[in-house]
């Protein structure tokens, strides 16, 4: 086991990750938690005297501190803290997103503010150790898998935390692809796929082509605020609505009672999702005004469950619709859907997607893991075990260059095949112009606004000439990872000038150095 | 292709420099070589020796012999008649002083000799188009292998660097969307960055990375001119042949008179304030009848063919009625757009840059207006009106005479 697989496959959730290696005989595996489940709550509680727990001892931390404990913190990643979706999303949270010094969304946890990237750090860290302990060597490298429509900055991000957790990331691997290889896919004949993720936050829907070993995402669709958490709430809401007629308690002012209401929720779903009808038993969930417990003892029947979580599923059939849409497909055009993420587990998740599809759906047997899956078959595959596969990308939005106020324009297009690689040229606009700003942009349109900022370049050491006579031709790469990388030459002399970033979008590499080094000690002594 | 082929040679030593002039020309000039692009007899062709000091001696040539194509390279033998004696003597003094100053030659670059001794002739690359080069890269780290494998694909990017975008996949200029997808696929399996993953080197990584983005990028650009001629249709990394759903815009008039021009209103644009007749709304024997030359003997050839299904015939004929009825920026827009869906077609770009022409005379711009004219000539050295606007131009600027360019199109 020395230096077969010091790689392993990684699926970080938004709720729960994963690890997974592939055995010599080429059968996958999932590696069990400390905790022994097979997937880790991507949650990260931090204790009042610096203590720092993370997975399954995190979610009940947060019954206590439910503002010192992120979870969901891929929906962090790599964004900025005035994007639409975050402002949205931190209504939500019980801790408290606030912008970074360079716009990006960070949370605040008691005293001290966290980036996700380090929250992501310290959960891929627990996988590692985990993955350590199983192979008793030392990991280093993994392939991490991404959603689909990340764009370069989350794709950044991604690899930024695992840099801070001492992995080197050998590929980013968007999830529909990684599920469709968990699945086997390349072994199959040639299919169309639909993916369907409905996870504990998210809902992803991605079309794959897979032809002759050739695996291609036609388009991808999603909703990014529906899962399984809604359907737990929806059941809370349920709940709290009931007690209140019963026993006229406002259970929503209890910030005891709630967590423990909603952890219930939750395993009766799991429960529901087998049998016909759980018991919940809750002894002295809340008090009356005058003092009285009040217990919540109630069976609830999978009808129940279903009717409550109705609304929540009708938000299914969109995202799917547009997927087939963009992909310029009928849903009779589909071979296979594939059912990926623990909501699925939902019997009534199912009926609605074989009703949006008219299919029966593919039950996968491990819906949890079957990303990680993915991702392990992928590391056998950049160490040449696996042949014949073909992963085909492409960037999920363009890159636009601008310059002082100017429009942007567009040098990338979007859904150009990566890796790839364009230029523009630009000239100085002053006499004796030493110096060249250049704003970088993530997005199609001319307008500033409409695009995400992901950084200004400032170009040095330029040659004293008159005002348009010195060229700088900035070349922007786009790798195999979706990650972009920024490169000047100053054209006249031909000479490669220096470049900076002035303000960047993500983490410096100065923090993510320090940042690992101030969480790697931890894994030195992690592994008993 | 105008003008002398360039072909680069380089020679990481003084040694090959030396074996280049002593050993690899016979009967002194006469060189034998493969090169990547298909050779004509006769053709000029202008080689580049690049010394170890980078220097760069330029010789030049004609093809005399082409052989047969093996792996899309042929084989060609080059009379180099730059090779003179004078040549020889100047290259021996700097092989000399080269060989003086040591240490130069090797830096970074993998100089062991090519296999067979043969000196490194097929690193040709077009010396005008120079694509600035990474950092080098840590070959020294490679195994022997790995090694093979890495100057193997440096001459395959060195290859496509000079290659038009249908040249890199290997497929004609007026290939099917199958072909094209096809051929890229097989590229990616061959070049794609994760292929070159076991090896875990970062040079091989980096110059597997830079083919792939060659290759993705004629791609692209393939893929987007056949989308906009609405041959296929693109979704994600894919390309399919267009079905249903992408109309062919010439199917849209073709029986009915749907897409007839509308009677436009007639404005005289011209400065010269001559009025033009107005138009009756234009039936289709008179747009062709448009086209004549001469219209007296009724045997007028035709400025534009109408036995070739010319790409884009709708739009031409929309056009030439705009600018019959003197409505030349309408027409410049109509052309323009037509430009979007057939790219290629030269009829279309020279009848844009007369329009444009004419749009310019209306505002009196005659310079603009004669070098689009030129420009037309350029796209399509047949385009009639170009021609005649031209020389009516021309003389205009001796006596005044704007009639010739107002019945241009009528």
């Amino acid at each position: 086991m020395s230096q077969a697989s010091t790689a392993v496959g990684i699926d970080l959730g938004t709720s729960n990750s994963a690890v997974a290696i592939l055995d010599r005989d080429g059968a996958p595996r999932i590696l069990t938690t400390d905790a022994g489940t097979t997937t880790l709550p991507s949650a990260v509680s931090f204790g009042p005297d610096g203590a720092v727990v993370v997975g399954a001892p995190a979610v009940s931390a947060a019954m206590h501190r439910p503002e010192l404990t992120v979870f969901g913190a891929k929906r962090l990643l790599g964004r900025r803290c005035d994007d639409p979706d975050v402002r949205r999303l931190a209504h939500t949270l019980p801790f408290e997103v606030v912008p970074a010094p360079n716009g990006d969304a960070w949370i605040k946890v008691g005293e001290r503010t966290v980036s996700p990237e380090e929250i992501a750090a310290r959960v891929l860290r627990d996988l590692r150790r985990v993955a350590e302990k199983f192979l008793g060597a030392e990991v280093t490298e993994a392939v991490i898998t991404v959603p689909a429509w990340f764009d370069a900055g989350q794709r950044q991000a991604t690899k930024d935390a695992a840099a801070i957790a001492g992995l080197t990331v050998r590929r980013l691997l968007s999830e529909p692809v990684a599920a469709v290889l968990g699945y086997g896919a390349h072994r199959g004949q040639n299919r169309r796929f639909v993916v369907c993720d409905l996870g504990g936050g998210t809902f992803d829907v991605a079309v794959v082509d897979v032809e002759g070993g050739v695996f291609e995402v036609l388009a991808c669709a999603g909703d990014s605020f529906l899962g399984g958490d809604d359907i737990d709430r929806a059941v809370v809401d349920q709940l709290v609505r009931e007690l209140r007629h019963t026993h006229s308690v406002a259970l929503t002012s209890d910030p005891e009672a709630l967590p423990r209401l909603r952890a219930s929720a939750q395993r009766i779903k799991h429960l529901l999702s087998v049998g016909i009808a759980a018991d919940l038993d809750l002894e002295q969930l809340t008090r009356v005004a005058s003092g009285t417990a009040v217990d919540l003892r109630r069976p609830i029947r999978r009808d129940e469950l279903e009717l409550w979580s109705a609304p929540v599923l009708r938000r299914l059939e969109a995202p799917c619709r547009e997927a087939l849409a963009r992909a310029g497909r009928t849903r009779d055009q589909v071979d296979e859907v594939l059912l990926v993420g623990g909501m699925t587990r939902m019997p009534a998740v199912r009926r609605r997607i074989s009703e949006i599809f008219g299919k029966e759906p593919r039950l996968v047997p491990n819906p949890d893991e079957v990303v990680a899956v993915g991702a392990a078959v992928e590391v056998a595959r950049l160490d040449g075990r696996i042949e014949g596969i073909l992963l085909l990308d492409v960037t999920a939005r363009g890159l636009a260059v601008s310059i002082d106020d100017g429009p942007c324009d567009l040098v990338i297009a979007p859904s150009a095949v990566v890796p790839t690689r364009e230029h523009r040229v630009l000239a100085t606009r002053q006499d004796g112009q030493r110096e060249l700003d250049f704003d970088l942009w993530e997005g199609e349109s001319a307008e500033r606004a409409a695009n995400r900022h992901l950084g200004r370049y400032r170009v040095s050491g330029l040659p004293v000439a008159p005002a348009g006579e010195v060229l700088v031709l900035v070349e922007l790469t786009v790798d195999a990872d979706g990650t972009t990388r920024v490169a000047t030459i100053e054209l006249i002399g031909g000479q490669p000038v220096d470049v900076r970033p002035v303000t960047h979008a993500g983490l410096t590499r100065a923090e993510v150095t320090r940042l690992a080094q101030t969480l790697l000690p931890g894994v030195a002594t992690g592994p008993g | 292709m105008s003008g002398a082929r360039i072909l680069r040679v380089r020679c990481v030593t003084w040694d090959q420099v030396e074996a280049f002039y002593t050993r690899k020309l016979r009967r002194g000039r006469v060189l034998s070589m493969r090169v990547p692009f298909a050779a004509e007899p006769n053709a000029e062709v202008t080689l580049g020796l690049e010394l170890p000091n980078q220097m760069v001696v330029v010789i030049d040539g004609t093809v005399t012999q082409v052989g047969d194509e093996v792996d899309g390279k042929t084989a060609v033998e080059i009379n180099l008649h730059g090779v003179t004696p004078e040549l020889v003597a100047r290259l021996e003094t700097l092989v000399a002083d080269g060989r003086a100053t040591p240490g130069e030659s090797d830096d970074g670059e993998p100089t062991s000799p090519a296999p067979d001794g043969e000196p490194a002739t097929a690193e040709v690359a077009m010396l005008d188009e120079e694509t600035p080069e990474p950092a080098p890269d840590p070959v020294a780290s490679l195994s022997e292998s790995e090694r093979a494998v890495y100057q193997s694909l440096e001459g395959e990017l060195r290859r496509m660097r000079e290659l038009a975008a249908h040249e890199v996949l290997g497929v004609s200029w007026g290939a099917t969307p199958e072909e094209v997808r096809s051929a890229w696929i097989a590229l990616g399996r061959r070049f794609h960055p994760d292929v070159m993953a076991r090896h875990r080197s970062p040079a091989l990584g980096r110059v597997c990375e830079e083919i792939a983005i060659h290759v993705n990028r004629a791609y692209d650009r393939m893929r987007a001119a056949l989308v906009a001629e609405g041959r296929a249709a693109a979704v994600g990394p894919s390309l399919h042949p267009a079905r249903g759903w992408l109309i062919g815009f010439d199917e849209l008039d073709t029986g009915d008179r749907a897409f007839e021009p509308h009677d436009p209103p007639v404005v005289p644009r011209f400065r010269s304030s001559v009025r033009f007749d107005n138009h009756e709304p234009l039936r289709e024997d008179e747009l062709f009848g448009d086209l004549k030359l001469d219209t007296s003997d009724g045997a007028g050839e035709l400025a534009m063919p109408t036995a070739r299904a010319a790409p884009g015939e709708a739009f031409e004929r929309q056009a030439r009625a705009r600018l019959a009825s003197g409505d030349h920026a309408a027409a410049r827009e109509i052309l323009s757009a037509a430009l979007h869906v057939y790219p290629r077609s030269g009829t279309l770009r020279a009848l844009y840059h007369v329009a444009s022409a004419m749009d310019a005379l209306d505002g009196g711009q005659s310079l603009l207006a004669t070098s689009q004219l030129e420009a037309a000539l350029v796209q399509d050295p047949g385009c009639r009106e170009a021609a005649v606007a031209l020389d009516a131009l021309r003389q205009r600027e001796g006596d005044g005479d704007g009639d010739v360019l107002r019945r241009l199109f009528q």
